[in-house]
């Protein structure tokens, strides 16, 4: 009874519907915060772990059990497609993605070429291991184009972007066509995760907070739109995700997704309002009050589920990834404390999943 | 009417014949007699020199056709009063030698004497507003009492703050009482630039919108407002970026004009916040890289949202970026001028007629 309850409601509340608790993942569970994903990256890169399947998919889980919850995400980079597009990337430890060749031309945007399926055949692989083992179902995800875009016009990560918010202005042409082709690679991606097995997908648009929401409008919306009727064909929720967001939200949502994720900068109820009732959200403790005392993230949390108010379609995370120094100890903690705090089952209810004789 | 006169009207939300406009980070730029000025002498220099800074403070007002100075100051000005040791440079902004990391590090901070600490930047307000002779406003600037802390904690520039939130939340008490601290330093910093000329104050509180609107109320918004409600002589515009969430927090906090960036629109945060604040902003500085008719085009979309409502300084959304052609500022401002002039109404009868003094431009 509880495994099958825990396995749903992740998916139920994609869609709205009731659940027996709110259910909780991380974004970046998988990874540097946990002890033994660092043993497996002294022997192994980032890179090398997403073309590994079995390696892949063992990072993968490695939350899932340890931090109890209720959905995986695969592991990968948001840059992970582009080399068999054609684009090199470095993933630089301590800097993130690296693009020795930015793209700031004409012909620089030639250079994506389209999705190859078996430049990432350990990573499709990896998921239909997973599928197979896993308790709770498994998120594929994508960059979405305007943030893909920043990487690759800028180099890395730039605080402003710069040279890209220039270009839209300067070359709306050379913009347009390098959107529209990260928009069909982000496609082509998550079609084959999809393929391979994943339930849910999630775009991540982390540097889309930058724009006005005219250059959303102009620039991304049409693209974003675009991405998300492709992914409403395949059958899975998408989860639709940025970051300082708060003036861009209604736009971003009616572009689409199932889900709008929040990140910390909003209260949850004020982002749901801007975002829509018709929709689900995810979010949004802030990464950073897990570093400090236990009792500052115990306040937050509550503070969120009292904005989230019992409404069915609340997805409870962080309003960013985990951060390296997060004691996993407290994201298990925390995933207890929203259960047990949005436990909506009754009495009976617990005894039977408990497997007490019901009476 | 003078520039002075349309910027404060507009800061009041009174009628102007022509919308005020000032660009955030105008004092320096790329103004031809600026870079002579800076090929002689180091930033600091010029900061910290009162004729340097006014002439520098000044030169935007003729270059742009502006109808406000800003004073050229760092918001890091009353904090190095404080004993903090710092060094500007010139690629990365300005570095703390000793960021504040420990409890016992904010118990270092001293209280400031602003009239004797930061003189001459008092002394350059009182030359530039000598010398504009109500020709246009003069803008003092401070920083937030947040923004400072987050720079101070950091030590250096930073995408976002990572180190100063996890202060703030590893170390609430210390937290608090470095806002505190450095909110008394700042608005008798703000208060004295009133009584050196300065006609406004503007607070950057640039960093604030990476906060959850419940840690701004619990952990900020006073500060904030200590500082804004000590000056009461001249309008206060307050600022913030990335504040989309945060927008009827900051005006609780305080502050007559409401300054935006360019990440929301300006008609939906005037709507939110309400009819008796004035706003500032907000042009995509971004657009400066794309040329002249990318400029005027977002210019015009950013007063058609402001619809010639009383109570609409424009300015950018943020500073302009490094290099920005100084003849494109100055047609941007000559364009906002031209684009929004309008009659007056009659003063009513009894009214002294203030915003008529000085006549039409």
């Amino acid at each position: 009874m509880t495994e099958v309850l825990r396995a749903e409601r992740f998916l139920r509340a994609c869609r709205r519907e009731p659940t027996d608790v709110t259910p909780v993942w991380f974004m970046r569970q998988a990874g540097r915060s946990l002890p033994e994903y660092r043993e497996i990256r002294k022997r192994a890169s980032l890179v090398q772990i997403t073309r590994d399947a079995a390696l892949c998919a063992e990072v993968t889980l490695q939350p899932v059990e340890r931090l109890g919850v209720d959905a995986a995400i695969l592991f990968a980079d948001i840059t992970t497609p582009l080399p068999g597009a054609g684009v090199a990337v470095e993933i630089v430890d301590g800097v993130g993605p690296v693009i020795a060749d930015p793209i700031r031309t004409a012909a620089g945007a030639a250079r994506i070429g389209p999705f190859d399926r078996d430049a990432v055949a350990g990573l499709l692989d990896a998921i239909r291991m997973i599928r197979a083992t896993s308790p709770v179902p498994l998120i594929g995800f994508a960059g979405a184009p305007f943030t893909l875009a920043s990487y690759l016009v800028e180099g890395r990560a730039a605080r402003d972007a710069p040279t890209l918010r220039g270009l839209l202005h300067a070359e709306p042409a050379l913009a347009d066509d390098l959107l529209r082709r990260l928009t069909d690679l982000a496609i082509d991606y998550l079609t084959a995760q999809v393929e391979a097995g994943v339930q849910a997908v999630q775009l991540f648009d982390s540097w889309v907070g930058l724009l006005s929401p005219a250059d959303y409008r102009r620039f991304v919306a049409p693209q974003m739109r675009r991405l998300f009727r492709a992914v409403a064909g395949l059958g899975v929720p998408a989860i639709h995700f940025g970051t300082d967001t708060a003036g861009l939200l209604p736009d971003q949502a009616a572009a689409g997704g199932d889900v709008i994720g929040l990140d910390w900068r909003i209260g949850l109820a004020d982002g749901w309002s801007r975002a829509g009732e018709d929709r689900a959200v995810q979010g949004n403790l802030d990464p950073w009050l897990l570093l400090g005392p236990w009792d500052g993230v115990v306040r937050a949390a509550r503070g969120i589920l009292a904005e989230a108010a019992g409404r069915p379609g609340h997805v409870f995370n962080l309003g960013h990834g985990v951060l390296p120094a997060t004691d996993p100890d407290h994201l298990r903690r925390l995933v207890d404390l929203v259960h047990d705090e949005t436990d909506r089952r009754t009495r009976l209810d617990r005894a039977v999943a408990a497997g007490a004789p019901a009476r | 009417m003078t520039g002075r006169e349309r910027f404060l009207a507009a800061c009041r939300r009174e009628p102007v014949d022509a919308t005020p406009v000032w660009f955030m980070r105008q004092a320096g730029g790329a103004i031809p007699r600026y870079l002579e000025i800076r090929r002689a002498h180091e930033i600091a220099v010029i900061a910290r020199t009162p004729e340097l800074n006014a002439e520098v403070s000044l030169l935007p007002v003729d270059a742009y056709g502006v109808d406000a100075a800003v004073m050229f100051a760092d918001i890091l000005l009353p904090a190095a009063a404080m004993g903090v040791e710092m060094r500007l440079d010139p690629e990365i902004g300005p570095i703390i030698e000793r960021p504040i990391r420990t409890p016992a590090d904010v118990d270092r901070l001293h209280p400031i004497d602003a009239g004797t600490d930061l003189r001459f930047i008092l002394e350059a307000i009182g030359i530039v507003d000598r010398t504009l002779g109500g020709r246009a406003a003069v803008i003092g600037i401070v920083g937030a009492p947040f923004t400072l802390a987050c720079y101070l904690i950091e030590g250096r520039p930073s995408r976002d703050f990572h180190l100063a939130r996890g202060f703030m939340f590893a170390e609430p008490a210390a937290f608090e009482r470095l806002l505190a601290r450095l909110a008394e330093a700042v608005a008798e910093f703000a208060v004295a630039q009133v009584a050196a000329g300065a006609g406004a104050i503007q607070m950057f509180d640039s960093w604030v919108g990476g906060l959850a609107p419940s840690d701004y109320d619990g952990r900020v918004a006073r500060h904030s407002a200590r500082v804004l409600g000590a000056v009461q002589d001249a309008p206060t515009i307050h600022f913030g970026t990335g504040t989309g969430a945060l927008l009827e927090r900051l005006a609780t906090a305080g502050g007559d004009v409401i300054g935006l960036d360019h990440r929301i629109s300006l008609a939906d945060a005037w709507a939110r916040l309400g009819p008796d604040r004035a706003v500032q902003g907000n042009l995509d500085p971004a657009r400066l890289l794309g040329g002249r008719r990318a400029v005027l085009d977002g210019a015009d979309e950013v007063l058609a949202e402001a619809a010639g409502r009383p109570g609409h300084v424009f300015n950018l959304g943020h500073a302009a970026p490094p290099g920005t052609d100084p003849a494109l500022l100055a047609e941007l401002a000559r364009h906002v001028h031209d684009a929004t002039r309008r009659p007056l109404p009659a003063a009513p009868p009894g009214d002294a007629g203030v915003a008529l003094v000085g006549g039409p431009r």
